[in-house]
């Protein structure tokens, strides 16, 4: 084959811009930390990557769902935890009320005291996160209940996605745990009866609120084993999404990131490469025949 | 006749011939680097003899013609290939712009604020009547109505850019063809004068070159020196005569350039060249767009269809999250009836299907919806002026202005076209965001948020949900741009090897001229030393007293 100056010169250029253009590739996963900066560096990894983080986008909201849910949650067992405390006081001064010491000026006093608990009843019945009523089902803007322990709520339960198939209800209703909706204890109805028989001073009436006072616990403290269950569905859920969002994060860095120690190293070899052809192509272009002649 | 006279004038061939040689050498060698030059060779002949008292005595050298060293195969070869490779060069750039324009990879892209528009409505079921959470959704909404209009606006500038870039190749096709018909004029005349015109061919091997970077051509070498060059099968150059390409608008579709030449529609002929890549480019362009209208008009068509049936804060129901989905009304090209369409609505969200439509009339007073789509009839009826057609929850009106429409004439109908276009918020007042499923005000009732929410799993598009669908257009381009990358890498290689193998044939070696120039220089010197001889010899003879 009969080589020409220009041929010499057009293999150099062409191959040192070939192996110039593979330098720039490895200096751009290095600078960016990944193989795939584009969906055609690699079209199959790319749907998946894409996938992966649209999933891990919504992995992310159901963990920041199951936030929302905890704090929900949360303030619904404090209060509840109130309610407790409260009727446990008020249990407490019904016993002692029924005993032979107490008599009606001292009964007449305790009434007092119990028609206090029973505002502090109503205030935790309406407890609110952000403006919003927790005990009044969707009617969130009205409290649940009104100063004569009245439902102002209705019987819905607020739902929450907690990952791509399943929801879980996070309200607790006002109308189920505080006045017995559906065959259940009236608490404010008992603690109102109970006002009643002490400023009348009647003994029966007293007896009788107390064993309605135990029903109205324990019905509280059911709701509070509830809450306790749906907190832990919550941790359960979010133990699951926080190991599927490590996983899909791996899978993304798996396809995405590039491996630093195969780029420095492929990138020393093609510096070499391209060093080797500078050099020789120094050499090959001072060789000319008008030095010899 | 054996003088010293012929002496001296065999001398002097030799002189002038060598003299004309190392012309021939010099003009290599400054030629060493131009483009497209041509090795010259100067071919030495020796001059007949003359007959003298029997003998035949020489009589010289002479030049008898300067060739070029050229493989017209070559030259075809490489043109075939530099059209390929023009094409994929264009096409690529056209497809890489596509998608830097989607690239989701640093996660800034459509598919992200897809993801973000759904979780913007899982926040509002968590908390469905606080303004915090109703804001950030119609920011989220907003931030993807956006995108989609950046996206759509950015694609149809591309077109009109390459549309221009179509236009100006054509003027460079029928400029360098109009320089090819000159060259071809004086090419003729120089060789029927018995010159060789291997400057003026190698010009024009070079014009042919360039052409072909924008169309793939072919040529045939007519026996006077001429070559006609065709386009597509249509001739540009006969001759001496041109016959320039123009462009038209498309009738079907007003974003694409027709190039016609000689009457002839030259786009689906071509097979390479930038012009080629051009119109792939484009075309992609529009398909990726009617893909992202597609994806607005379900997103707009599924939300609102959910978002409707709720109830805002204030109990609005009833209400569009996004603006439309619009309808499209676009009278034939080729109609020549004097109906017009008036505006058209969507009647029923659930009915929409997103398919495109077309009524064709098949006399004055009666016509035929075809889904264009899926290429079936939707329906007859019966025209009257001005009286709505109804079907698929569409409902619009043709009515007569110039006259009645005419058999034959056709009217355009799509929901999807120009969607990611109009895609906007409906809603500015938080209140009227529908979280609620039911009629009394229930702030904290989010029924319908967890039903719009649960739009981001629903295969709404051909069994696709609208990420998936979306992905799946950013992947294609992927796949696109690395095929065609691919494509090209292969054919500049083709070129090269190519060029190379040109080069090697045709190309000017340095060493080789230095070579022929010392040895034409001695050559020359030989001839002037057999002059000087001469010389003495008559000195000599002129000497005897």
């Amino acid at each position: 084959m009969r080589i020409t100056q220009n041929m010499t010169y057009n293999t150099y250029i062409n191959d040192i811009m070939r192996r110039q253009e593979a330098l720039n590739g490895l200096n751009k996963q290095l600078s960016t930390g990944k193989k795939v900066n584009a969906p055609s560096d690699d079209a199959v990894g790319a749907a998946t990557i894409l996938t992966s983080k649209s999933l891990l986008s919504s992995l992310g909201q159901y963990q920041r769902n199951i936030e929302s849910g905890y704090t929900r949650l949360s303030l619904s067992e404090k209060a509840l935890a109130g309610v407790k405390d409260v009727l446990t006081s008020i249990k407490e001064i019904a016993v002692l009320s029924a005993t032979g010491t107490a008599d009606a000026a001292s009964r007449a006093n305790s009434a007092v005291v119990v028609s206090n608990l029973y505002d502090e009843l109503v205030s935790l019945g309406n407890m609110e996160i952000g403006g919003q009523y927790l005990f009044s089902g969707f009617k969130t803007d009205t409290p649940a209940f009104s100063a004569i322990g009245a439902f102002q709520g209705d019987a819905n339960k607020q739902e929450l996605r907690i990952n791509a198939s399943s929801s879980i209800s996070i309200g607790v209703n006002g109308g189920d745990v505080f006045k017995g909706t559906g065959g259940g204890t009236d608490i404010f109805q008992t603690v109102a009866d109970l006002i009643t028989a002490l400023n009348s001073d009647d003994t029966a009436g007293i007896e009788a609120s107390i064993g309605a006072l135990d029903a109205s616990f324990n019905q509280v403290s059911g709701a509070v084993a509830d809450i306790g269950g749906k907190v832990k569905r919550l941790q359960a859920a979010e133990e699951t999404l926080t190991t599927a969002h490590y996983e899909v994060r791996s899978i993304i860095s798996n396809l995405e990131d590039a491996d630093i120690a195969e780029v420095i190293s492929e990138l020393k070899l093609g510096q070499i490469a391209l060093e080797a052809a500078l050099t020789s192509a120094g050499k090959v272009f001072s060789t000319n025949i008008f030095n010899y002649i | 006749m054996s003088t010293l006279n012929s002496v001296l004038d065999i001398a002097k061939t030799a002189l002038l011939a060598n003299q004309k040689a190392i012309n021939v050498t010099s003009h290599n060698i400054s030629n060493a680097s131009t483009p497209g030059y041509t090795k010259q060779t100067a071919v030495m002949t020796a001059m007949d003899p003359v007959s003298y008292g029997g003998l035949y005595y020489g009589s010289g050298v002479t030049v008898s013609s300067i060739e070029r060293v050229y493989d017209s195969f070559q030259a075809t070869q490489i043109r075939d290939a530099s059209a390929g490779l023009s094409r994929y060069g264009a096409k690529g750039g056209h497809l890489v712009a596509i998608e830097s324009m989607l690239n989701d990879m640093d996660g800034s892209g459509l598919s992200s604020k897809i993801d973000d528009l759904f979780n913007s409505f899982e926040d509002l079921a968590s908390s469905p009547s606080t303004q915090a959470e109703r804001s950030s959704l119609l920011s989220s909404a907003t931030v993807l109505a956006d995108d989609l209009n950046r996206i759509s606006a950015n694609i149809k500038q591309s077109v009109s850019v390459i549309n221009d870039r179509i236009e100006s190749s054509v003027t460079m096709i029928n400029s360098i063809g109009a320089r090819i018909a000159e060259l071809n004029m004086q090419v003729s005349t120089l060789e029927a004068s018995g010159t060789s015109a291997n400057d003026l061919k190698d010009k024009r091997d070079s014009l042919l070159k360039t052409l072909a970077g924008f169309a793939d051509i072919s040529t045939v070498e007519g026996k006077d020196g001429k070559t006609d060059v065709y386009i597509g099968g249509s001739f540009l150059v006969a001759g001496v005569k041109l016959s320039a390409l123009s462009i038209a608008i498309n009738p079907d579709n007003p974003e694409v350039y027709d190039i016609v030449s000689n009457g002839m529609v030259l786009n689906s002929r071509l097979t390479g060249g930038s012009v080629k890549g051009d119109l792939e480019g484009s075309a992609y362009y529009q398909e990726t767009l009617s893909k992202l209208d597609r994806l607005a008009a379900s997103i707009v068509t599924e939300v609102n269809i959910v978002h409707r049936s709720g109830y805002g804060l204030d109990g609005s129901t009833g209400v569009d999250f996004f603006t439309g989905p619009s309808l499209y009304l676009q009278p034939g090209s080729r109609n020549t009836g004097g109906a017009v369409v008036g505006s058209g609505t969507v009647t029923d969200l659930s009915q929409l299907t997103l398919d495109d439509y077309e009524v064709r009339f098949s006399g004055p007073s009666s016509y035929t919806v075809v889904n264009t789509t899926k290429n079936s009839v939707t329906g007859t009826g019966a025209y009257a002026s001005g009286s709505p057609i109804t079907f698929d929850g569409l409902s619009f009106s043709i009515s007569d202005f110039a006259g009645t429409p005419a058999a034959g004439d056709t009217f355009a109908v799509s929901v999807t076209k120009n969607a990611s276009e109009y895609i906007g918020v409906a809603i500015s007042d938080t209140g009227k965001i529908a979280a609620s499923g039911s009629g009394a005000t229930l702030p904290g009732d989010n029924t319908n948020a967890m039903a719009l929410a649960s739009l981001r799993g629903t295969a709404a598009m051909n069994g696709a949900t609208f990420s998936e669908y979306y992905r799946s257009v950013v992947t294609g381009v992927g796949t696109e741009v690395s095929e065609t990358k691919s494509n090209y890498a292969s054919q500049s290689r083709v070129v090269e090897q190519l060029e190379q193998a040109r080069e090697s044939l045709s190309g000017v070696s340095l060493e080789e001229e230095a070579i022929n120039l010392i040895k034409l220089q001695r050559a020359y010197e030989a001839a002037a030393k057999v002059m000087s001889v001469a010389d003495r010899m008559f000195e000599t003879l002129l000497g005897i007293k």
